[in-house]
Protein backbone atom coordinates (compact mmCIF):
# COMPACT_ATOMS: atom_id res chain seq x y z
CA UNK A 1 0.00 0.00 0.00
CA UNK A 2 2.60 2.58 1.02
CA UNK A 3 4.43 1.67 -2.17
CA UNK A 4 1.98 2.78 -4.23
CA UNK A 5 0.68 5.97 -2.25
CA UNK A 6 4.91 6.43 -2.94
CA UNK A 7 4.04 5.98 -6.80
CA UNK A 8 0.94 8.24 -7.13
CA UNK A 9 2.22 10.79 -4.90
CA UNK A 10 5.69 11.02 -6.64
CA UNK A 11 3.52 10.79 -10.26
CA UNK A 12 1.79 14.31 -8.31
CA UNK A 13 4.95 16.20 -8.21
CA UNK A 14 6.28 15.15 -11.13
CA UNK A 15 3.39 16.11 -12.78
CA UNK A 16 3.00 19.14 -10.45
CA UNK A 17 6.40 20.79 -11.39
CA UNK A 18 6.24 20.08 -14.77
CA UNK A 19 3.15 21.60 -15.38
CA UNK A 20 5.04 24.67 -12.95
CA UNK A 21 7.42 24.71 -15.82
CA UNK A 22 4.98 24.18 -18.74
CA UNK A 23 3.26 27.39 -17.03
CA UNK A 24 6.26 29.62 -16.90
CA UNK A 25 6.85 28.31 -20.26
CA UNK A 26 3.16 29.93 -21.32
CA UNK A 27 2.81 32.57 -19.14
CA UNK A 28 3.17 35.24 -22.17
CA UNK A 29 1.56 33.32 -24.35
CA UNK A 30 -1.37 33.03 -22.55
CA UNK A 31 -4.75 35.57 -21.53
CA UNK A 32 -3.80 38.27 -18.36
CA UNK A 33 -7.06 37.33 -17.08
CA UNK A 34 -4.97 33.87 -16.39
CA UNK A 35 -1.97 35.04 -15.29
CA UNK A 36 -3.03 34.37 -11.39
CA UNK A 37 -4.42 31.33 -12.04
CA UNK A 38 -0.92 30.52 -13.15
CA UNK A 39 0.80 31.82 -10.78
CA UNK A 40 -1.04 29.26 -8.26
CA UNK A 41 0.19 26.45 -10.41
CA UNK A 42 3.67 27.73 -10.60
CA UNK A 43 3.33 28.09 -6.60
CA UNK A 44 1.92 24.54 -6.32
CA UNK A 45 4.90 23.43 -8.21
CA UNK A 46 7.50 24.91 -6.37
CA UNK A 47 5.90 23.69 -2.49
CA UNK A 48 5.63 19.90 -4.41
CA UNK A 49 9.04 20.29 -5.29
CA UNK A 50 10.79 21.94 -2.20
CA UNK A 51 8.43 19.62 -0.01
CA UNK A 52 9.73 16.50 -0.88
CA UNK A 53 12.86 17.73 -1.05
CA UNK A 54 12.69 18.27 2.66
CA UNK A 55 10.66 15.25 3.36
CA UNK A 56 13.70 13.05 1.52
CA UNK A 57 15.64 14.76 3.73
CA UNK A 58 13.93 14.12 7.11
CA UNK A 59 13.50 17.62 7.65
CA UNK A 60 9.99 19.36 8.39
CA UNK A 61 8.20 20.97 5.85
CA UNK A 62 5.48 21.81 7.86
CA UNK A 63 5.79 25.82 7.82
CA UNK A 64 5.93 25.02 4.02
CA UNK A 65 2.51 24.32 4.76
CA UNK A 66 1.23 27.38 6.69
CA UNK A 67 2.61 29.41 3.80
CA UNK A 68 1.25 27.44 1.02
CA UNK A 69 -2.55 27.45 2.63
CA UNK A 70 -2.15 31.45 3.01
CA UNK A 71 -1.06 32.19 -0.52
CA UNK A 72 -3.00 29.63 -2.22
CA UNK A 73 -6.24 31.14 -0.31
CA UNK A 74 -5.21 34.98 -1.01
CA UNK A 75 -4.66 34.02 -4.72
CA UNK A 76 -7.45 31.84 -5.29
CA UNK A 77 -9.65 34.41 -3.90
CA UNK A 78 -8.04 36.96 -5.52
CA UNK A 79 -8.49 35.18 -8.70
CA UNK A 80 -11.69 33.77 -8.64
CA UNK A 81 -13.09 37.86 -7.13
CA UNK A 82 -11.48 39.30 -10.50
CA UNK A 83 -13.55 37.00 -12.38
CA UNK A 84 -16.76 37.48 -10.45
CA UNK A 85 -16.03 41.72 -10.51
CA UNK A 86 -17.46 42.04 -14.19
CA UNK A 87 -20.98 40.38 -12.86
CA UNK A 88 -21.73 42.92 -10.28
CA UNK A 89 -22.07 40.39 -7.30
CA UNK A 90 -24.31 41.66 -4.52
CA UNK A 91 -22.01 39.91 -1.85
CA UNK A 92 -17.76 41.46 -2.55
CA UNK A 93 -16.00 38.28 -1.70
CA UNK A 94 -12.91 40.85 -0.15
CA UNK A 95 -15.05 40.97 3.02
CA UNK A 96 -14.70 37.64 3.54
CA UNK A 97 -11.06 36.97 2.75
CA UNK A 98 -9.45 39.38 4.97
CA UNK A 99 -10.65 38.49 8.02
CA UNK A 100 -9.82 34.68 6.81
CA UNK A 101 -6.72 36.15 6.07
CA UNK A 102 -5.68 37.34 9.36
CA UNK A 103 -7.32 34.40 11.18
CA UNK A 104 -4.86 32.35 9.32
CA UNK A 105 -1.27 34.18 9.80
CA UNK A 106 -2.89 34.55 13.81
CA UNK A 107 -3.15 30.69 13.64
CA UNK A 108 -0.14 29.89 12.29
CA UNK A 109 1.95 31.94 14.74
CA UNK A 110 -0.03 31.67 18.14
CA UNK A 111 -2.75 29.16 18.13
CA UNK A 112 -1.68 26.06 15.98
CA UNK A 113 1.79 26.88 15.88
CA UNK A 114 4.16 26.92 13.19
CA UNK A 115 5.22 23.18 14.13
CA UNK A 116 2.10 21.45 14.00
CA UNK A 117 0.26 20.69 10.65
CA UNK A 118 -2.56 23.90 10.15
CA UNK A 119 -5.52 21.61 10.02
CA UNK A 120 -7.55 24.62 11.12
CA UNK A 121 -6.47 27.04 8.67
CA UNK A 122 -6.57 24.48 6.16
CA UNK A 123 -10.38 23.91 6.74
CA UNK A 124 -11.44 27.45 6.57
CA UNK A 125 -9.09 28.19 3.96
CA UNK A 126 -11.22 25.06 2.06
CA UNK A 127 -14.86 26.04 3.36
CA UNK A 128 -14.35 29.55 2.12
CA UNK A 129 -12.87 29.08 -1.08
CA UNK A 130 -16.18 26.28 -1.27
CA UNK A 131 -18.15 29.27 -0.85
CA UNK A 132 -17.13 31.02 -3.37
CA UNK A 133 -17.27 28.10 -5.77
CA UNK A 134 -20.83 28.20 -5.01
CA UNK A 135 -21.48 31.58 -5.29
CA UNK A 136 -19.54 31.37 -8.38
CA UNK A 137 -21.66 28.79 -10.01
CA UNK A 138 -24.97 30.24 -8.77
CA UNK A 139 -23.75 33.94 -10.68
CA UNK A 140 -23.01 31.83 -13.57
CA UNK A 141 -25.78 30.63 -14.31
CA UNK A 142 -27.33 33.13 -15.75
CA UNK A 143 -24.38 34.77 -17.53
CA UNK A 144 -23.93 34.52 -21.36
CA UNK A 145 -20.50 33.21 -21.37
CA UNK A 146 -17.39 33.58 -23.51
CA UNK A 147 -14.63 31.39 -24.07
CA UNK A 148 -12.93 32.92 -21.30
CA UNK A 149 -15.62 32.14 -18.76
CA UNK A 150 -16.05 28.53 -19.52
CA UNK A 151 -12.52 28.36 -18.71
CA UNK A 152 -13.16 29.80 -15.86
CA UNK A 153 -15.98 27.71 -14.87
CA UNK A 154 -14.07 24.46 -15.36
CA UNK A 155 -11.02 26.11 -13.07
CA UNK A 156 -13.72 26.67 -10.25
CA UNK A 157 -15.14 23.28 -10.70
CA UNK A 158 -11.65 21.78 -10.08
CA UNK A 159 -10.85 23.75 -7.69
CA UNK A 160 -14.55 22.65 -5.74
CA UNK A 161 -13.91 19.18 -6.42
CA UNK A 162 -10.24 19.18 -4.86
CA UNK A 163 -10.99 21.26 -2.07
CA UNK A 164 -14.22 19.45 -0.74
CA UNK A 165 -12.26 16.59 -0.74
CA UNK A 166 -9.43 18.64 1.37
CA UNK A 167 -11.82 19.67 3.40
CA UNK A 168 -13.49 16.01 4.75
CA UNK A 169 -9.56 15.28 5.13
CA UNK A 170 -8.98 18.18 7.10
CA UNK A 171 -12.46 17.83 9.49
CA UNK A 172 -11.54 14.31 10.10
CA UNK A 173 -7.50 14.94 10.56
CA UNK A 174 -7.86 14.85 14.15
CA UNK A 175 -9.30 11.43 14.20
CA UNK A 176 -7.28 10.23 11.18
CA UNK A 177 -4.05 11.05 13.51
CA UNK A 178 -5.21 8.57 16.29
CA UNK A 179 -5.50 5.58 13.43
CA UNK A 180 -2.96 3.38 12.85
CA UNK A 181 -0.60 4.61 9.28
CA UNK A 182 -1.52 1.82 7.29
CA UNK A 183 -5.34 3.17 7.39
CA UNK A 184 -4.37 6.45 6.99
CA UNK A 185 -2.60 5.89 4.09
CA UNK A 186 -5.67 5.17 2.21
CA UNK A 187 -7.08 8.40 2.73
CA UNK A 188 -3.91 10.19 1.34
CA UNK A 189 -4.52 7.84 -1.48
CA UNK A 190 -7.86 9.04 -2.59
CA UNK A 191 -6.92 12.73 -1.60
CA UNK A 192 -3.71 12.41 -3.78
CA UNK A 193 -5.43 10.79 -6.67
CA UNK A 194 -8.27 13.59 -6.57
CA UNK A 195 -5.37 16.32 -6.33
CA UNK A 196 -3.86 14.69 -9.43
CA UNK A 197 -7.19 14.76 -11.30
CA UNK A 198 -7.81 18.39 -10.44
CA UNK A 199 -4.33 19.13 -11.71
CA UNK A 200 -4.71 17.39 -15.04
CA UNK A 201 -7.74 19.20 -15.36
CA UNK A 202 -6.07 22.86 -14.99
CA UNK A 203 -3.66 21.49 -17.64
CA UNK A 204 -6.28 20.41 -19.60
CA UNK A 205 -7.92 24.30 -19.46
CA UNK A 206 -4.63 25.91 -19.60
CA UNK A 207 -3.93 24.07 -23.35
CA UNK A 208 -6.83 25.00 -24.51
CA UNK A 209 -6.84 28.47 -23.42
CA UNK A 210 -3.84 28.87 -25.50
CA UNK A 211 -6.32 29.54 -27.92
CA UNK A 212 -8.16 32.33 -26.55
CA UNK A 213 -7.16 35.75 -27.75
CA UNK A 214 -4.65 37.27 -25.60
CA UNK A 215 -6.55 40.73 -25.26
CA UNK A 216 -9.65 39.68 -24.49
CA UNK A 217 -10.27 41.69 -20.99
CA UNK A 218 -12.81 40.43 -19.00
CA UNK A 219 -15.20 42.88 -19.45
CA UNK A 220 -14.91 42.91 -23.09
CA UNK A 221 -15.54 39.44 -22.88
CA UNK B 1 -11.10 -3.01 13.45
CA UNK B 2 -11.75 0.71 15.12
CA UNK B 3 -9.38 1.68 12.14
CA UNK B 4 -11.37 0.54 9.75
CA UNK B 5 -14.71 1.75 10.01
CA UNK B 6 -13.13 5.04 10.68
CA UNK B 7 -11.56 4.66 7.22
CA UNK B 8 -14.50 2.91 6.02
CA UNK B 9 -16.54 6.37 7.11
CA UNK B 10 -13.88 8.92 5.99
CA UNK B 11 -14.05 7.18 2.46
CA UNK B 12 -17.82 6.98 2.54
CA UNK B 13 -18.00 10.81 3.13
CA UNK B 14 -15.22 11.44 0.02
CA UNK B 15 -17.08 9.63 -2.45
CA UNK B 16 -20.26 11.02 -0.71
CA UNK B 17 -18.75 14.72 -0.97
CA UNK B 18 -17.75 14.01 -4.32
CA UNK B 19 -21.03 13.04 -5.59
CA UNK B 20 -21.98 16.02 -4.11
CA UNK B 21 -19.59 18.21 -6.10
CA UNK B 22 -20.21 16.20 -9.39
CA UNK B 23 -24.44 16.58 -8.26
CA UNK B 24 -23.41 20.50 -8.20
CA UNK B 25 -21.11 20.10 -11.46
CA UNK B 26 -24.31 18.44 -13.38
CA UNK B 27 -26.71 21.13 -12.11
CA UNK B 28 -24.85 23.77 -13.28
CA UNK B 29 -24.32 22.87 -16.80
CA UNK B 30 -27.83 21.59 -16.91
CA UNK B 31 -29.31 24.47 -15.68
CA UNK B 32 -27.07 26.51 -17.40
CA UNK B 33 -28.28 25.20 -20.60
CA UNK B 34 -31.76 25.29 -19.92
CA UNK B 35 -31.14 29.08 -19.36
CA UNK B 36 -29.66 29.99 -21.98
CA UNK B 37 -32.05 27.66 -24.60
CA UNK B 38 -35.23 30.01 -22.86
CA UNK B 39 -32.98 32.68 -23.07
CA UNK B 40 -32.38 31.95 -27.10
CA UNK B 41 -36.34 30.79 -27.28
CA UNK B 42 -37.22 34.30 -25.91
CA UNK B 43 -34.70 36.36 -27.98
CA UNK B 44 -35.98 34.55 -31.21
CA UNK B 45 -39.77 35.02 -29.93
CA UNK B 46 -38.56 38.73 -29.76
CA UNK B 47 -37.25 38.73 -33.44
CA UNK B 48 -39.97 37.04 -34.77
CA UNK B 49 -42.06 39.65 -33.37
CA UNK B 50 -40.15 42.53 -34.72
CA UNK B 51 -40.13 41.07 -38.16
CA UNK B 52 -44.09 40.37 -38.00
CA UNK B 53 -43.91 43.92 -37.25
CA UNK B 54 -42.25 45.18 -39.70
CA UNK B 55 -43.91 43.03 -42.33
CA UNK B 56 -47.14 44.42 -40.87
CA UNK B 57 -45.84 48.05 -41.32
CA UNK B 58 -44.70 47.58 -45.04
CA UNK B 59 -47.57 45.20 -45.88
CA UNK B 60 -49.73 48.33 -44.61
CA UNK B 61 -47.33 51.04 -46.42
CA UNK B 62 -48.07 48.43 -49.43
CA UNK B 63 -51.61 48.78 -49.68
CA UNK B 64 -52.21 52.38 -48.51
CA UNK B 65 -50.49 53.06 -51.77
CA UNK B 66 -51.96 50.27 -53.80
CA UNK B 67 -55.07 52.31 -52.75
CA UNK B 68 -53.61 55.92 -53.08
CA UNK B 69 -52.57 54.67 -56.84
CA UNK B 70 -56.17 53.29 -57.56
CA UNK B 71 -58.01 56.48 -56.18
CA UNK B 72 -55.51 58.45 -58.24
CA UNK B 73 -56.06 56.04 -61.86
CA UNK B 74 -59.64 55.48 -61.47
CA UNK B 75 -61.23 58.27 -59.71
CA UNK B 76 -58.89 61.92 -60.12
CA UNK B 77 -57.90 60.72 -63.70
CA UNK B 78 -61.18 59.95 -64.52
CA UNK B 79 -62.43 63.05 -63.07
CA UNK B 80 -59.79 65.40 -64.96
CA UNK B 81 -60.76 63.20 -67.96
CA UNK B 82 -64.34 64.54 -67.86
CA UNK B 83 -63.20 67.68 -67.09
CA UNK B 84 -61.58 67.71 -70.07
CA UNK B 85 -64.25 66.53 -72.19
CA UNK B 86 -66.77 69.12 -70.81
CA UNK B 87 -64.02 72.07 -71.87
CA UNK B 88 -64.17 70.60 -75.01
CA UNK B 89 -67.28 70.94 -75.43
CA UNK B 90 -67.78 74.08 -73.55
CA UNK B 91 -64.69 75.80 -76.01
CA UNK B 92 -67.04 74.36 -78.96
CA UNK B 93 -70.38 76.06 -77.55
CA UNK B 94 -68.52 79.35 -76.92
CA UNK B 95 -69.15 82.26 -79.44
CA UNK B 96 -65.81 83.75 -81.27
CA UNK B 97 -63.54 84.95 -78.34
CA UNK B 98 -60.07 84.50 -79.15
CA UNK B 99 -59.30 85.64 -75.24
CA UNK B 100 -61.35 83.21 -73.53
CA UNK B 101 -60.52 80.59 -75.98
CA UNK B 102 -56.65 80.89 -75.33
CA UNK B 103 -57.77 80.78 -71.72
CA UNK B 104 -59.84 77.14 -72.37
CA UNK B 105 -56.42 75.92 -74.13
CA UNK B 106 -54.30 76.96 -71.40
CA UNK B 107 -57.28 74.86 -68.98
CA UNK B 108 -57.44 72.18 -71.04
CA UNK B 109 -53.40 72.20 -71.33
CA UNK B 110 -53.12 71.99 -67.15
CA UNK B 111 -55.90 69.52 -67.20
CA UNK B 112 -53.86 66.84 -69.54
CA UNK B 113 -50.91 67.53 -67.62
CA UNK B 114 -52.62 66.73 -64.40
CA UNK B 115 -54.21 63.46 -65.66
CA UNK B 116 -50.84 62.53 -67.12
CA UNK B 117 -49.02 63.53 -63.85
CA UNK B 118 -51.67 61.43 -61.81
CA UNK B 119 -51.19 58.33 -63.99
CA UNK B 120 -47.29 58.54 -63.53
CA UNK B 121 -47.26 58.96 -59.42
CA UNK B 122 -50.02 56.07 -59.51
CA UNK B 123 -47.64 53.76 -61.83
CA UNK B 124 -45.05 54.94 -59.33
CA UNK B 125 -47.17 54.07 -56.32
CA UNK B 126 -48.29 50.41 -57.57
CA UNK B 127 -47.20 49.64 -61.44
CA UNK B 128 -50.54 48.37 -63.24
CA UNK B 129 -48.76 45.91 -64.96
CA UNK B 130 -47.12 44.65 -61.59
CA UNK B 131 -50.89 43.86 -60.28
CA UNK B 132 -52.48 42.50 -63.73
CA UNK B 133 -49.22 40.54 -65.69
CA UNK B 134 -46.56 40.07 -62.55
CA UNK B 135 -42.93 40.84 -62.01
CA UNK B 136 -41.88 39.52 -65.29
CA UNK B 137 -43.76 41.90 -67.39
CA UNK B 138 -43.35 44.76 -64.66
CA UNK B 139 -39.83 44.58 -64.95
CA UNK B 140 -39.85 44.94 -68.76
CA UNK B 141 -42.10 47.73 -68.74
CA UNK B 142 -39.53 49.56 -65.81
CA UNK B 143 -36.88 48.59 -69.00
CA UNK B 144 -38.42 50.22 -71.57
CA UNK B 145 -39.40 53.12 -69.64
CA UNK B 146 -35.94 53.98 -68.42
CA UNK B 147 -34.36 52.96 -71.98
CA UNK B 148 -36.69 55.17 -73.98
CA UNK B 149 -35.48 58.30 -72.58
CA UNK B 150 -32.26 57.41 -74.07
CA UNK B 151 -29.68 59.11 -71.77
CA UNK B 152 -28.86 55.49 -69.76
CA UNK B 153 -29.17 51.82 -70.82
CA UNK B 154 -30.81 49.45 -68.40
CA UNK B 155 -30.83 45.34 -69.70
CA UNK B 156 -32.26 42.97 -67.18
CA UNK B 157 -31.48 39.04 -67.46
CA UNK B 158 -34.53 37.09 -66.11
CA UNK B 159 -35.11 33.93 -67.69
CA UNK B 160 -38.47 33.74 -66.31
CA UNK B 161 -36.71 32.51 -63.03
CA UNK B 162 -38.65 33.73 -60.09
CA UNK B 163 -40.57 30.97 -58.64
CA UNK B 164 -42.25 32.98 -55.67
CA UNK B 165 -45.90 33.41 -55.41
CA UNK B 166 -46.57 35.95 -52.87
CA UNK B 167 -47.85 38.62 -54.04
CA UNK B 168 -45.66 41.04 -51.45
CA UNK B 169 -42.38 38.70 -51.47
CA UNK B 170 -42.68 39.70 -55.80
CA UNK B 171 -43.13 43.75 -54.62
CA UNK B 172 -40.26 43.69 -52.42
CA UNK B 173 -38.05 42.32 -55.27
CA UNK B 174 -39.48 45.18 -57.64
CA UNK B 175 -39.15 48.02 -54.62
CA UNK B 176 -35.95 47.20 -54.26
CA UNK B 177 -35.16 47.09 -58.13
CA UNK B 178 -36.99 50.45 -58.49
CA UNK B 179 -35.10 51.87 -55.10
CA UNK B 180 -32.01 51.09 -56.63
CA UNK B 181 -32.83 52.54 -59.98
CA UNK B 182 -34.12 56.21 -58.18
CA UNK B 183 -30.17 56.14 -56.84
CA UNK B 184 -28.47 55.69 -60.28
CA UNK B 185 -31.09 58.24 -61.76
CA UNK B 186 -30.86 60.60 -59.70
CA UNK B 187 -27.42 60.24 -57.88
CA UNK B 188 -24.93 57.91 -59.60
CA UNK B 189 -25.46 60.13 -63.04
CA UNK B 190 -25.24 56.11 -64.93
CA UNK B 191 -24.60 55.59 -67.98
CA UNK B 192 -25.00 52.05 -67.92
CA UNK B 193 -27.22 49.45 -65.06
CA UNK B 194 -27.94 45.76 -65.22
CA UNK B 195 -29.68 43.65 -63.51
CA UNK B 196 -29.34 39.98 -63.29
CA UNK B 197 -30.71 36.90 -62.07
CA UNK B 198 -29.32 33.93 -61.33
CA UNK B 199 -30.45 30.91 -59.46
CA UNK B 200 -28.30 29.01 -56.94
CA UNK B 201 -29.35 26.33 -55.86
CA UNK B 202 -32.90 27.33 -54.04
CA UNK B 203 -31.53 30.82 -54.37
CA UNK B 204 -31.87 33.35 -56.37
CA UNK B 205 -28.78 36.29 -56.97
CA UNK B 206 -29.86 39.36 -58.18
CA UNK B 207 -27.02 41.05 -59.10
CA UNK B 208 -27.53 45.18 -59.74
CA UNK B 209 -24.73 47.18 -61.05
CA UNK B 210 -24.26 50.68 -62.33
CA UNK B 211 -21.89 52.48 -63.94
CA UNK B 212 -22.39 55.77 -62.11
CA UNK B 213 -19.76 57.92 -59.57
CA UNK B 214 -20.55 55.81 -57.18
CA UNK B 215 -20.44 56.62 -53.42
CA UNK B 216 -19.01 56.21 -49.78
CA UNK B 217 -21.29 54.04 -48.54
CA UNK B 218 -19.85 54.50 -44.47
CA UNK B 219 -21.43 57.73 -45.08
CA UNK B 220 -24.37 57.52 -47.25
CA UNK B 221 -26.53 54.78 -45.88
CA UNK B 222 -29.30 56.81 -44.93
CA UNK B 223 -29.79 59.50 -48.02
CA UNK B 224 -29.57 56.05 -50.30
CA UNK B 225 -32.53 54.30 -48.96
CA UNK B 226 -30.41 51.43 -48.80
CA UNK B 227 -31.93 50.63 -44.91
CA UNK B 228 -35.71 50.45 -47.11
CA UNK B 229 -33.40 47.59 -48.97
CA UNK B 230 -32.24 46.09 -46.38
CA UNK B 231 -35.78 45.57 -44.70
CA UNK B 232 -36.77 44.55 -48.13
CA UNK B 233 -34.32 42.04 -48.14
CA UNK B 234 -35.36 40.94 -44.62
CA UNK B 235 -38.66 40.46 -45.62
CA UNK B 236 -37.76 38.70 -48.55
CA UNK B 237 -35.86 36.05 -45.94
CA UNK B 238 -32.80 36.32 -47.91
CA UNK B 239 -29.77 39.45 -47.36
CA UNK B 240 -28.40 41.98 -49.39
CA UNK B 241 -24.34 43.47 -49.90
CA UNK B 242 -23.55 46.93 -51.46
CA UNK B 243 -20.24 47.77 -52.94
CA UNK B 244 -19.26 51.09 -53.91
CA UNK B 245 -16.91 53.36 -53.52
CA UNK B 246 -16.43 57.06 -55.63
CA UNK B 247 -16.12 56.40 -59.49
CA UNK B 248 -16.20 52.94 -59.11
CA UNK B 249 -20.08 52.44 -60.13
CA UNK B 250 -22.23 50.67 -58.00
CA UNK B 251 -22.74 46.49 -56.88
CA UNK B 252 -26.03 45.28 -54.80
CA UNK B 253 -26.42 41.92 -54.51
CA UNK B 254 -29.44 40.42 -53.37
CA UNK B 255 -29.75 37.00 -52.49
CA UNK B 256 -33.56 35.51 -51.46
CA UNK B 257 -34.83 32.10 -51.60
CA UNK B 258 -36.98 31.24 -54.28
CA UNK B 259 -40.31 29.74 -52.91
CA UNK B 260 -42.23 30.38 -50.17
Amino acid sequence: MEAFFNGIANTTVVFSVVFAIFSILVYNKTNKVFHLFLVYIIMGGSFDLVSTFFFEKKMNNLKFFHLYTLLEFVILSVFIRNFLEVMKPKFDLQKAYLPAVVFIIINSLFIQGLDIYNSYSAALSSILILGYCIYTFYLLLDFQMSKIYISFKWIVIGVFINHIVTLIVMLSSNVVLNISSDYRIIIWIIKTIVGLFTKLLFFIIIVKSLNHPKKHSLNGR
Amino acid sequence: MEGDSIVLYIIISILVSLLFALGVIWFLNHAQKKISQSRFRAQELKLNFQRLMLENTVRTKEQERDRISRELHDDVSSQLGIVNLNMHVLKQRMPDDHGLESIIDQIEMSIKKSSERSRAISHELMPISFKKFGIHLALEELVDSINVTGTMTLTVENDFLIELKDEFKLLHIYRVIQELLNNSVKYAKAKNISIDFLPIGTEIEMTYRDDGIGCDLSQNKEGLGLNNINTRATLLDGDVEFTSSINKGFLAVLKFPNYD
